[in-house]
């Protein structure tokens, strides 16, 4: 795990308070990190991350800071809703709230907040959280790319195998012609039958004993 | 951050607050100020849950623009307004107007 913080990540702030947006984007970007998006309502938000119709053609986002008391859906809903949709699920998302009743602190972590922030807004705290935050969201997504990278690996050495032919197991076999009879009752030739179950390939010759026999038979007077 | 009141005669008090934030500061406080307007307004309709909310927000935002005053007197328009306390409202209306002549920012 590298200790550098992408500062490129990309923010989104959501709180219904202006004051309050302004205050997050100005602590971020003094701080070096890329200008956030921002949204005022829940609703918003879901435009934002593609949820709701008309969706805005906004690039991923890395980390969701999010106002736990809104009007009309608070974060918490927001955050449950956020966490049920699949390609959204791991971006982490800090809740922010004034609130100190410790029931919306259970409530948000069970919703599937990853951190929280109190307000008024603490700079040097918040610039930990985010930093704290975005430095696991960037070994998660290295982890999944493994993880993406061995399913493949692991697909592709199953299809392998697929194509590996084995011969093994009892093969009956006339005793007088050596056809051998395949699964569905057919009795092949036995280079037929080989060549099918295996990767070995025949060159025909004729030895010295079937020469012989060959030669009394049809070549002798 | 921490209100200073200066002492002097004219009863000004000096907040310091971050420079990184001195372009916000001008519209953090005109804003406090509508929001005296918008909470009177909201008193004489019974509205206090148009003041919970703007108390809950400036109780969020104050401390953090570094104005721990204006935290306070939006906890305590909060609360008032939970108790459907127009008195105690209109006490915290009063102090933050106040506070709002008074304050004075000092950029370190």
């Amino acid at each position: 795990m590298t200790d550098a913080v992408d500062t490129a990540a990309r923010i989104l702030i959501v709180d219904d308070s202006s004051d309050n947006r302004l205050l997050l984007q100005m602590m971020l970007t003094a701080s070096g990190y890329s200008e956030p998006l921002m949204a005022g309502s829940a609703r918003e938000t879901f435009r934002r991350l593609g949820m709701e119709e008309p969706a805005d053609p906004e690039p991923a986002v890395d980390l969701i800071l999010l106002d736990i008391s809104m009007p009309e859906m608070d974060g918490i809903e927001a955050c449950r809703r956020i966490k049920a949709v699949d390609r959204l699920r791991d971006i982490p998302i800090i809740m922010a709230t004034a609130l100190t009743d410790t029931q919306f602190l259970v409530a948000a972590f069970d919703a599937g907040a990853m951190d929280y922030i109190t307000k008024p807004l603490k700079k040097v705290e918040l610039l930990a959280r985010v930093s704290s935050a975005l430095k696991l969201k960037g070994e998660m997504d290295r982890r999944k790319a493994q993880e993406d990278a061995l399913r493949k690996t692991n697909a592709e050495l199953s299809h392998a195998l697929q194509e590996v032919k084995v011969l093994r197991g009892f093969i009956p076999i006339c005793m007088s012609c050596k056809k051998i009879r395949d699964d569905t009752g057919f009795w092949q030739q036995l280079e037929s039958y080989i060549q099918k179950h295996s990767e070995a390939l025949f060159s025909h010759g004729v030895c010295p004993d079937c020469y012989q026999k060959l030669s009394d038979k049809y070549l002798s007077g | 951050m921490t209100d200073i009141p200066d002492g002097s005669e004219s009863g000004k008090i000096l907040v310091r607050v971050d420079p990184d934030l001195a372009d916000l500061i001008p519209g953090f406080l005109d804003n406090r100020r509508k929001d005296i307007a918008v909470m009177q307004e909201a008193l004489k309709q019974d509205d206090f849950e148009t003041v919970r909310l703007l108390g809950h927000s400036m109780k969020g935002a104050g401390g953090g623009y570094g104005f721990d005053a204006i935290t306070d007197i939006g906890a305590a328009l909060e609360e008032a307004a939970k108790d459907n306390n127009p008195g105690t409202v209109l006490r915290g209306l009063s102090d933050l107007a106040a506070y709002l002549d008074r304050v004075e920012v000092i950029h370190d």
